[in-house]
């Protein structure tokens, strides 16, 4: 118990400690990722890349020669298409994804399984991927940090990939 | 086989009926000879009678002629006499000759002519009397006396004839009765005596021959019985040893039972100090069982605590549950407010600023979240291990009260088989003592026995002293009826 009231003090004292700090510039800077599951395993996303980080909840399925075409879902009034971010990076995309992010770029919205958490890291933290490692589709860097390696996702790569693929299914 | 006695009373019947016999012959033919010899008498009798009356007569006529002769009073004495004794005479003939009519008619013929004899006689009496004695030799001379007289001798001459003619008759008959009767006892005598003689030869030599058979019989018998009676000595010595052996066990049995009797009692009052334990320990048991049943009501109510407690933290984990959501949706929303702060360029920093805050805010959340909800998941695994500790403790304290229950009950039947051993326990005390009292009863019946066999000891001894006076007798007695060189 001691400890438990230990950290709560410390939590109202970073708390109180928070207002009485000036706001400073950033020292030095920093990059966000978003830590995920994809097939169980653990990738990131760059923060700068999206626009928006939801939970899924309903998805209008719709007639579509994409398999990475889950539907459509409504997002703040407008209505964006949803692919399953597995099935672009080759994973097995049975279950049934859980999140979902909006492409900055793009209104795309890409669904994934497992949302594990935000990462901040110093700028260079990432890096392109080395020569030794396995070549893999949209993982063009990793992020590294104390605790693991993550493959990054190129949000640009996956938007790229759609755009071919909808105008070779229109065409 | 006739018996010795059977032949002996046969003889003796034999002789007996022989005897009786001759008796009766005897006896008849002595009945015979005094019925003859009565009518001897009698017919000597009447021979008396008739020659008396004919001697009257003559004497009355005497008397008469002397009185006619004499005129003396003096000489009619005989007839006076006559007149009172002839009748007599008379009347004594006809009861005498009742029995033979032939001298009853010669009686009635002789009646008149006596009566008439008496009146010739009267009258020439009288004629002397009146007439004197011319008269009276007339009167005589006519001679009517004389035919009288002589009629009437006639007469008594006639029946004294007849009389001596059944005198000799009857004397014939005595002779031959006589005869017949010594004849019948000479050779009956002479049959009864060889009668006799040739029973008494053949009952000799039977019973020589009997007792001489049994006298051997008896030797051997005699023998034998030395012979049993020394085997019964000796098994009465060895009885005698064997009872006076028993009688040792028996007071050494007898010693046994009564420190089998003491320990019974010893038993018995142990028993009772057990039964008083057990209704004490009964009372303890109940309270034991009643605390059982307390502590199994304090079991029970840690359990419904403990579900109570199961029930609080599942709520609790609810609770978070909503305070993880709450936190990740916190998260979401400090990363989408992070995303439009930087969005917004410079205006945005402080905005991003606080965002940030508030995602690590989330963060923590999120991270105490875990961190209570492993606390709550340790408190219901803890919760959940009490619960199943508490109930194996309450299926313990159940399964404690059950064979505390039976112990309760098997105490029960303790107390009632020590109720049943106190009472066992006075009953081996009983039977002990009675049977203590048997075994003096056998002690005692054993010592008699001891005595007995002593005394058959010495009948035995007796009996074979008595034995041998039987053999000594039985060779006397053989000698007896078996002499030297007959055997």
């Amino acid at each position: 118990m001691s400890d438990t009231w230990r950290t709560a003090e410390q939590l109202r004292q970073d708390f109180d400690d928070a207002f009485a700090e000036a706001v400073h510039g950033e020292t030095e800077p920093r990059e966000d990722f978003l830590a995920i599951r994809l097939g169980g395993d653990a990738h990131a996303i760059r923060l700068a890349d999206i626009a928006s980080l939801l939970p899924l909840t309903v998805v209008a399925r719709l007639p579509s020669p994409l398999p990475e075409l889950l539907g459509i879902t409504g997002l703040r009034g407008a209505i964006v298409p949803v692919y399953d971010l597995r099935a672009l990076l080759g994973y097995d995309a049975s279950d049934p994804p859980r999140w979902l992010v909006i492409a900055a770029a793009w209104p795309v919205a890409l669904a994934f399984d497992t949302f594990e958490g935000h990462v901040r890291v110093a700028r260079g933290a990432s890096a392109r991927r080395r020569p030794n490692e396995p070549s893999r589709r949209h993982i063009h860097e990793v992020l590294r940090t104390p605790e693991q390696v993550r493959p990054v996702v190129s949000m640009t790569s996956i938007l790229e990939t759609i755009k071919t693929m909808v105008q070779q299914g229109v065409a | 086989m006739w018996t010795f006695g059977k032949k002996i009373a046969m003889g003796f019947a034999v002789s007996f009926l022989l005897l009786l016999g001759i008796g009766a012959v005897a006896y008849r033919s002595i009945d015979v000879l005094t019925t003859t010899s009565y009518w001897v008498t009698h017919t000597h009798n009447v021979l008396e009678h008739v020659t008396g009356l004919v001697s009257q007569l003559s004497e009355a006529e005497t008397g008469q002629r002397g009185f006619v002769i004499t005129g003396d009073e003096t000489y009619l004495r005989p007839y006076e006499a006559a007149l009172i004794s002839v009748p007599q005479l008379m009347k004594d003939l006809r009861e005498l000759t009742a029995d033979n009519p032939n001298q009853q008619k010669r009686l009635a013929a002789a009646e008149p002519l006596v009566a008439a004899k008496l009146a010739v006689l009267k009258k020439a009496i009288e004629i002397r009397r009146q007439a004197g004695l011319e008269a009276t030799i007339k009167f005589v001379q006519a001679g009517e006396g004389l035919r009288a007289m002589d009629a009437l001798r006639r007469l008594t001459g006639e029946m004294g004839t007849e009389e001596k003619t059944l005198l000799n008759q009857r004397t014939e008959e005595v002779e031959a009765a006589a005869r017949t009767a010594r004849y019948t006892i000479i050779l009956g005598t002479l049959l009864c005596l060889l009668f006799v003689t040739a029973v008494g030869l053949g009952l000799t030599r039977s019973l020589t021959t009997q007792i001489a058979a049994a006298v051997q019989h008896v030797q051997s018998s005699s023998a034998e019985l030395q012979a049993a009676a020394n085997q019964q000595a000796a098994a009465a010595r060895e009885a005698s040893t064997s009872m006076t052996e028993i009688a040792t066990t028996i007071s050494e049995l007898l010693a046994t039972a009564r420190q089998i009797a003491e320990s019974a009692q010893r038993v018995a009052s142990v028993a009772e100090q057990s039964t008083t334990a057990a209704r004490s320990g009964d009372g303890t048991v109940q309270l034991a069982n009643d605390s059982i049943a307390g502590i199994r009501q304090q079991v029970d109510l840690v359990v419904n605590h403990m579900l109570e407690l199961g029930k609080k933290s599942q709520q609790i984990g609810a609770v978070l549950d909503i305070v993880s959501e709450l936190a990740e949706q916190t998260n979401i929303l400090a990363i989408n407010a992070t995303i439009e702060a930087a969005g917004a360029g410079d205006a945005g920093k402080r905005f991003g600023v606080v965002a940030d805050e508030i995602r690590k805010l989330a963060d923590r959340v999120a991270g105490s979240t875990k961190e209570t909800r492993t606390l709550i998941d340790d408190v219901r695994g803890a919760v959940n291990t009490t619960v199943m500790a508490t109930e194996t403790a309450s299926k313990a304290v159940d399964m404690g009260s059950r064979q505390f229950g039976e112990v309760a009950t098997t105490f029960k039947q303790i107390a009632s088989l020590v109720v049943t051993t106190t009472q066992s326990g006075r009953e081996i005390e009983l039977a002990t003592k009675q049977q203590t009292t048997a075994v003096e009863q056998v002690n005692l019946a054993i010592s008699n026995t001891v005595q007995a066999s002593r005394e058959t000891e010495a009948s035995s001894r007796q009996t074979f002293q008595t034995a041998s006076q039987l053999a000594g007798l039985s060779k006397d007695l053989l000698r007896l009826v078996q002499p030297k060189g007959a055997g």
